[in-house]
């Protein structure tokens, strides 16, 4: 008994003992910070690290940000450093982009910076919940979440975002279709409900599961995009908060008299606007903040009130700075790269000059990573509307199609363009000239001309005129290989370059005929599965004006509607996602509405050596996301 | 002489406002416009704007108004000395220029000092002794220069230097000055760096200049004047130089026209290969770009720089050369 009462008394105290030191550590210092910024606390600029962190941040540690598989090695890591990059374009480096996106909650594989999507995990909003018919969804940011400046984020944000921005008709003309109904662009707006500080409702008319999409990875974008604006600091230039007379001199400055939501729209920077010289001061919430856009640097620096920690409490990004020198071309990007100039580069690398970095690899204090790239690269896109009866008629033949999925030699183009490294698409067939050829004799296309072309219904030789985007340096050299694969089967193909802004016109106006584009971007689930203006404008736009514009697409092209709509009706990941997807593959496997030519990609990335939590594999974009992690070793 | 300038000042004034009006269709020629140029560079990194937002943009940036509006706006704004707003750059033009300026001018005038100190001698010297061996070596070196197009005379070098080396000589500055205020320890470091631009921009100048020196000099000293002042029993140096070498060079002055304006610009091709911000690079990217107002003010500087220099040299010509007139023939 005696016994019994002294274990008794050593556990008390060993647990009073446990309890005080948890206290104690609690107190004392729970989260760690740069000592960058505990400079600047000490001298009273910031308020300490716990007051400036969200009251859950969210924890970073082995498998968060990353899969563990592809990177297992997950440490804890040091403070400080600049991270050196290069850009072309003035005022737009695709990997800061990519690295600063916060969305509202993150696409999950199984990391959150996977990007696969088969789920939602927690970002910005901490938790939500779903109506059972996928209508209502109730959102909760992360309490005690703030602003760059130190302003708090509450539903105030929230609310002036969809009342004072998307609900005013100057600063949105048209409701995005992002906020509708089911992803339709007649669907009903969105409906917001304020329920707390915290706690927002956003609702709709019909099911729409994949609105958790849209906030986590669509388009690339993040919460600056819609929803969440710091009402704080925009008020200034919303004529609802502030008189026009104030607005005045900034006007004048503009060279405008009344048009403050010019005003509004400047000052307003988007997550792609980051980079930008306005974006200096501009409240956020991303890992660094632009402090300094001059017209040949960009540097961003850490954003002392970031919400995420690491498992040992050190308040992330590990890395102090990220400077960006612009380059006048591309080309030069290269010489940077081989000559130690660059930390990180992802997507103005080539896998064309992976022989030059490996080379250099040692001299340079680099490594050249070859991970998956986030999209099949490159593939043939038929526009079944273009204006031409025959044309219609041919393309919109599912055996032509197919005999063009087996006439193209997939393993030459990965072979000569890719360097071999690449796979065969989910929807691609073995290469088969002569049962391509024998599914077009069959269709009627049998009769030939006098160089073995093959004629057309109208006795005319059947052309696929290609007309690609000089924005990718494969495109050229794929469509000649195309060109003469289709030889082969008798299908006469002409490839040409045409400029991009010509390019991009062409596509808007539905007007290109066939031509060359990347596909499957894992960003980018359209309303459709492709950008619906490459392949079926006429059908698209039969589709959402409901018949009353446009051509009455066939029903398989009706199935794929369809199919779309319960998909973005259906949650990310959930039982009935996965199941539709499924189907989805099935139904383009089947119907063939584009013909891509390489799966499973690769795409180099350039690390510093000097990096540490840099994955070994998995997606190049990942990578680029999981940057607050990414440390300097030495 | 004073109302001859008056006369060409006023002429001034239709030729460039036809110039500005030229200028700024040819920029809004081809398809699309700088907002298409920037969607398509987004979509490039996989960035879809969706229409609201296109819509959003076009209003903002005014691209919504018909072309005279455009222009208009533009052109009043250009009066007032406010060259209008760079949408690429996202910043006004008055500030992408400013900054780069001063560089342009001082390596297009330390070229022009450079190719003109190396070029005059040389040409002098060529004329004179020809057929020797030098004007033969330096014949060749000229040809050669005049053929080699700087850019890839720059290629060649970066990879020498690489290669040989293992310096990467693009750039102006140190990457530790890129950012840094201007002190005595960037200008070194800038001058550190100089010297391989100066040389590449000025080897085909300095080579042309070269050729056409000799060939007006050697036209000269055949002239009877030379022979009749050699027979006067001038020394050789008075003969050459007070007397055809001053003719010779008239040619050289009437290209001061175009030296302004290339001053300005500055070498574009091998700025872009060696990575130096000039004004040569902005107005290409900003032409492909379709920055209608970067472009525009930009050629429009460059059209009134041309057609002032071509007013410079006419009356340093007139001044120079008592010979010419100022159209007055027959009075």
């Amino acid at each position: 008994m005696k016994r019994f009462w002294m274990i008794g008394l050593v556990l008390v105290l060993v647990f009073s003992l446990m309890l005080g030191n948890v206290s104690i550590s609690f107190s004392q210092e729970k989260y760690k910070e740069s000592p960058m910024l505990a400079e600047l606390v000490k001298q009273g600029k910031l308020p300490p690290v716990e007051e400036r962190l969200p009251e859950n941040p969210l924890i970073v540690g082995p498998g968060v940000l990353i899969q563990k598989k592809d990177l297992p090695d997950w440490k804890v890591g040091k403070y400080g450093g600049t991270l050196r990059s290069v850009h072309h374009s003035p005022g737009w480096n695709p990997d800061f982009y990519i690295g600063d996106i916060e969305p509202l909650v993150a696409p999950i594989g199984e990391g959150v910076a996977a990007t696969g999507v088969k789920g939602i995990a927690p970002n910005i909003i901490d938790k939500w919940e779903v109506s059972k018919d996928n209508k209502v969804f109730t959102f909760h940011i992360r309490e005690g979440l703030k602003w760059s400046d130190g302003y708090p984020v509450t539903t105030e944000d929230v609310q002036f975002a969809y009342e004072d921005v998307l609900l005013n008709d100057k600063l949105t003309p048209i409701f995005p279709v992002k906020l509708r109904s089911g992803y339709k662009s007649d669907g009903e707006p969105m409906k917001l409900k304020v329920i707390d500080k915290y706690t927002f409702e956003c609702s709709f008319a019909e099911p729409y599961g994949g609105f958790l999409l849209q906030l986590a990875i669509n388009q690339w974008g993040d919460y600056s995009d819609f929803l969440l604006k710091p009402k704080h600091y925009l008020k200034q230039f919303h004529i609802k908060y502030t008189p026009l007379e104030k607005m005045q001199p900034m006007l004048k400055e503009m060279g405008l008299t009344n048009e403050w939501w010019q005003l509004f729209n400047m000052k307003d920077i988007n997550s792609w606007e980051r980079c930008t010289s306005q974006a200096v001061g501009f409240p956020m919430l991303t890992a660094w903040i632009p402090t300094s856009i001059t017209q040949s640097t960009i540097i961003m620096e850490r954003n002392p009130y970031y919400f995420k920690v690491d498992t040992a409490g050190n308040q992330l990004p590990y890395i102090d700075r990220l400077s960006s020198q612009q380059v006048q071309d591309v080309e030069m990007m290269n010489m940077k790269v081989i000559t130690g100039e660059v930390d990180f580069l992802r997507e103005n690398t080539s896998l064309a000059k992976m022989a030059v970095y490996k080379a250099n690899e040692e001299k340079g204090g680099f490594r050249a990573l070859l991970v998956d790239h986030h999209l099949d690269p490159s593939g043939l896109e038929l526009n079944f509307t273009y204006n031409d009866p025959v044309w219609r008629k041919v393309v919109g033949d599912i055996r032509f199609r197919r005999a063009i999925n087996m006439g193209i030699n997939r393993k030459e183009i990965i072979d000569s363009i890719y360097y071999g490294i690449g796979g065969i698409p989910e929807t691609g067939v073995p290469y088969n000239p002569e049962e391509a050829n024998k599914l077009l004799d069959q269709m009627g296309l049998n009769k030939r001309d006098n160089d073995g072309f093959r004629i057309g219904p109208d006795g005319k030789t059947f052309v696929i005129p290609i007309e690609y985007g000089t924005f990718v340096p494969e495109f050229p050299p794929i469509s000649e290989l195309v060109v003469e694969q289709l030889k082969k089967i008798g299908i006469k193909a002409t490839a040409k370059a045409i400029e991009i802004s010509l390019w991009g016109q062409r596509v808007g106006s539905g007007t290109l005929q066939a031509t060359i584009m990347w596909m499957r971007d894992l960003g980018n689930e359209s309303p459709w599965t492709w950008d619906p203006n490459e392949i079926i404008p006429q059908y698209y736009l039969w589709y959402t004006t409901r018949g009353k514009q446009g051509l009455e697409p066939p029903k398989w092209v009706k199935d794929g509607f369809s199919i779309n709509e319960k998909i973005w009706a259906s949650i990310p990941g959930s039982e009935e996602y996965n199941r539709l997807k499924r189907e989805e593959l099935a139904w383009e496997k089947q119907y063939l509405p584009v013909i891509s030519f390489i799966g499973k990609a690769k795409q180099p990335i350039i690390v510093s050596s000097k990096l540490g939590n840099i994955p070994r594999s998995g997606r190049d974009i990942a990578i680029n996301y999981s940057m607050e992690q990414f440390f300097f070793t030495k | 002489m004073l109302n001859y300038i008056i006369r060409r000042l006023l002429m001034f004034i239709p030729l460039l406002l036809i110039l500005s009006i030229v200028s700024f269709v040819i920029i809004q020629l081809p398809p699309g416009d700088m907002l298409t140029t920037y969607i398509m560079r987004l979509k490039m990194s996989g960035v879809q704007i969706s229409e609201e937002e296109i819509s959003r943009l076009t209003s903002l940036y005014g691209l919504d108004k018909p072309l005279y509006i455009q222009y208009l706006k533009w052109i009043g704004n250009l009066l007032r000395g406010n060259l209008g707003y760079s949408f690429l750059w996202g910043r006004t033009v008055n500030e992408i220029l400013a900054a780069r300026l001063p560089l342009t001018i001082f390596i297009s005038i330390l070229t022009t000092i450079f190719v003109w100190a190396i070029a005059l001698p040389i040409g002098i010297y060529s004329a004179l002794h020809q057929y020797s061996v030098f004007d033969y070596i330096f014949t060749s070196i000229g040809f050669v220069g005049l053929s080699v197009p700087g850019f890839l005379l720059a290629l060649i070098l970066m990879w020498f230097f690489y290669n040989q080396f293992g310096i990467n000589i693009t750039g102006l500055f140190s990457s530790q000055f890129v950012n840094a205020s201007w002190s005595l320890a960037k200008v070194l470091d800038m001058l550190k760096h100089i010297w391989l631009p100066l040389i590449i921009i000025g080897m085909s100048g300095t080579a042309g200049l070269i050729r056409t020196m000799r060939a007006n000099l050697l036209d000269e000293i055949r002239k009877q004047y030379v022979i009749t002042a050699r027979a006067k029993g001038l020394t050789e140096k008075i003969v050459i130089f007070k007397y055809p070498v001053r003719i010779a060079i008239n040619p050289l002055i009437s290209t001061i026209g175009w030296m302004l304006a290339g001053i300005f610009s500055g070498e574009a091709l091998v700025s872009i290969v060696l990575n130096i911000q000039t004004v040569g690079p902005v107005l290409l990217q900003a032409t492909l770009g379709q920055d209608m107002y970067l472009a525009g003010s930009i050629t429009m500087i460059l059209s009134t720089l041309t057609i002032i220099g071509t007013l410079i040299s006419d009356i340093l010509l007139a001044w120079l050369d008592p010979r010419i007139r100022y159209g007055e023939v027959g009075k």
